[in-house]
């Protein structure tokens, strides 16, 4: 467990971190990459990533894409921290602004993909606790979901209703305040 | 969540089901980013699973822009169906409703706010349409709110139907530290008390009023306050007691006298400001930010603070040759400020040189930040107005040797795209060593006057050999379309035009109503 002071800043951005998905691919990345998992920084700051992280639930496609995203979003942090310093405040809103749209646009793109993929990517984010993520694809769930009516619901999420028409209605009736 | 995935490829063939899949908390997760207690709740008939996943959801969310939008009694179903012990929000917006028969009585509303002081830990939030008045006297009804000590923040918009009386003395709001409070008819005496014995550790209080019910005079006195947004019409006389207030917003107070020493911020809504009857007793010289609408009414304020960091103004200059030689005088009283906003100008007089005048007197200005919409007016000319003078503009006696940053922002149009040309060039000729960049926000429906503009800088920057020129943004933000252009300042005989276009939309968030 590495005393993370001040002076071992460089040395701990360079470090890195073997990643190991379900199906035994290995990812090297930066832990300034890796911690934007709270999962992966608890077991760097517990000292037991040598060797490698098994992450039993993830698997080698799923992981690459959450490596990617960790990797725009760790370069995001660095670069607000960094070019504070070095421009002056009008430049510098005028880079964070830039930036923050090309972040924007990366969520975009990053976004686009099949039902399944999105959902495997919830429970990765989840299990790895990387709260940018979750979010971003939860809100992603979220938005499909309003303003539909529940038939819509089913049918895009391939929702069975194993209620009976009685309990339905009794449903209906217990919460008519929503559905009128 | 492990077991669930050896199985997929298997059930994926049958398009399984993964939403209802996932663990509660992440359903949870996402019914609480639907962002709507209505809809959360129609899940419930979509299969057993669901069925009483939204109970457990803490925040009460009935302020949907989208369908289902709540009405008064989804409210009423809500609160009533609510079994979680403690919300951690109650957001209520009715203002999508009609003003007549809407039906929102004080008994119907008072339960709601009884629901607030049993459950809420958080924020507490009510926003309720217009009362209509049609002509007719409305009749204003008693609404309590009771003490709610874990509710953190109170948004009560009321829509003028309701006299909002504040709790007797005894129980203490002991978390409330944000109080936003509109369109009710409230008590003097009451609204003193809440501030100084009822809520211990309040830091923003933001009151937007009709006339008290009767004394109106009244005292604010609190040890935690360090915002105060005081507007309630006819006050005869406002006493302020705060240590730590920090910024103070305030108008129709016919007397006020402030007692803050920690004041750095002053917004002085009214038009007329007297050294007589409105005094500032513990606050030096020094602001950092002082907003105002510059007028001879209002010019003795600038020298209760002569000293300000930044300074906003709205320039309103009346009509006629007197008017304009009395705006030249009041611009005489400007203090010295790094940085000087002009946010609005309502004149009918010619712009340009109102403006240039204006720089002509802040000689030690750092920033310079103007938002503009020109007129064009001829009356001036016929009536011999010294704003129509040639010689007002003139820019040789303008200094601006501290002055390092400008940015114009322009409502373009084809009428006045010349005139708004020619204000960037005299702006651009004006004695600045040490000016480094001018960036000028153009908004404009039309691309076309926008590109027209962008054409007409250019030309006058490459005129210049003085000026790089870069256009930085082309496109649509939020409900406006503009261009952003900016002028660096160099020595070098150096031209750089970039061109970045960004055509994506930002999609304005229509469900974020505040």
């Amino acid at each position: 467990m590495a005393s993370a002071g001040s002076g071992d800043e460089k040395a701990a951005a360079a470090a890195m971190i073997t990643l190991i998905s379900s199906d035994n691919e290995k990812f090297e990345v930066t832990e300034a990459t890796a911690t934007l998992s709270q999962t992966i920084r608890h077991m760097i700051e517990d000292g037991c990533t040598d060797g490698g992280v098994p992450l039993p639930n993830v698997t080698s496609k799923i992981l690459a894409r959450v490596i990617e995203y960790c990797k725009k979003h760790a370069t995001a942090a660095a670069g607000e921290e960094g070019s504070s310093s070095s421009f002056s405040d009008a430049a510098f809103l005028e880079v964070d602004r830039a930036f923050l749209e090309e972040l924007e646009e990366f969520d975009d793109a990053f976004l686009e993909v099949d039902r399944a993929t999105l959902f495997d990517l919830i429970l990765a984010a989840n299990y790895l606790d990387i709260k940018g993520l979750l979010n971003l694809t939860c809100q992603k769930v979220a938005d499909s979901v309003k303003g539909k009516t529940p038939e819509q619901i089913r049918e895009m999420y391939n929702i069975v209703n194993d209620l009976t028409p009685e309990e339905e209605a009794e449903i209906r009736r217990e919460t008519q305040w929503a559905f009128e | 969540m492990a077991a669930a995935l050896p199985d997929r490829r298997l059930r994926r063939r049958h398009e399984a089901d993964r939403i209802s899949d996932l663990p509660d908390d992440l359903l949870h997760h996402i019914l609480r980013r639907v962002a709507s207690t209505p809809a959360a709740v129609r899940t419930s008939i979509l299969s057993r699973r669901w069925r009483r996943l939204w109970a457990d959801l803490t925040e009460l969310r009935l302020d949907s822009v989208l369908a289902p939008v709540p009405g008064i009694g989804t409210v009423d179903g809500a609160l009533g169906a609510c079994c979680v012990p403690t919300v951690t929000r109650l957001s209520v917006s009715l203002d999508h409703l009609p003003p007549w028969g809407s039906g929102l009585s004080a008994d119907r509303v008072a339960p709601w706010l009884q629901f607030a002081s049993r459950r809420v830990a958080g924020d507490l939030c009510i926003l309720l349409p217009a009362a209509a008045t049609g002509g007719v006297v409305a009749v204003e009804e008693d609404l309590h709110l009771p003490v709610c000590d874990r509710v953190t923040e109170i948004t009560l918009w009321l829509g003028a139907r309701f006299r909002l009386r504040m709790p007797a003395a005894g129980g203490t709001f002991s978390a409330l530290a944000y109080v936003n409070i509109r369109d009710a008819r409230m008590d003097s005496r009451e609204l003193e008390e809440f501030v100084s014995v009822g809520c211990p550790c309040l830091k923003e209080l933001a009151v937007r009023l009709p006339p008290f019910l009767a004394e109106s005079v009244v005292c604010i006195r609190s040890a935690s306050l360090r915002r105060l947004d005081f507007h309630i019409k006819n006050t005869r006389r406002l006493e302020v007691s705060a240590p730590c207030l920090e910024r103070l917003s305030m108008s129709n107070a016919d007397k006020a006298c402030i007692a803050a020493p920690e004041l750095g911020e002053v917004a002085w809504e009214d038009d007329t400001f007297n050294p007589l009857r409105h005094q500032f007793t513990e606050t030096g010289r020094h602001l950092r930010r002082l907003v105002l609408a510059l007028s001879a009414t209002t010019a003795s304020l600038l020298q209760r603070f002569d000293i300000v960091d930044e300074l906003t103004v709205d320039v309103l200059i009346p009509h006629g040759a007197d008017g304009y030689k009395s705006f030249l005088e009041d611009v005489d009283m400007l203090p010295c400020c790094d940085v000087l906003v002009v946010q609005s100008t309502s004149t009918s007089h010619n712009s340009i040189p109102s403006l240039l005048h204006l720089l002509r007197r802040s000689a030690g200005v750092k920033k310079f930040v103007v938002y503009l919409e020109f007129m064009v007016n001829g009356l001036c000319k016929l009536l011999g107005c010294p704003c129509d003078s040639p010689k007002n503009r003139k820019i040789g006696d303008i200094n601006l040797d501290l002055l390092d940053e400008v940015e114009i922002n322009l409502i373009s149009d084809e009428v006045s795209s010349d005139t708004q040309a020619e204000f960037v060039e005299l702006l651009l000729g004006c004695n600045a060593p040490v000016l480094k960049r001018v960036v000028i926000n153009m908004s404009c429906t039309c691309p076309f006057i926008r590109e027209d503009m962008c054409e007409k800088i250019c030309e006058i920057c490459l005129l210049s050999n003085k000026f790089e020129f870069s256009v930085v943004r082309v496109g649509d933000e939020w409900e406006e379309s503009c261009s952003t252009v900016v002028i660096h300042i160099s020595a070098k005989r150096h031209l750089a035009v970039e061109l970045m276009t960004f055509a994506s939309l930002l999609e304005h968030e229509m469900s974020h109503v505040q």
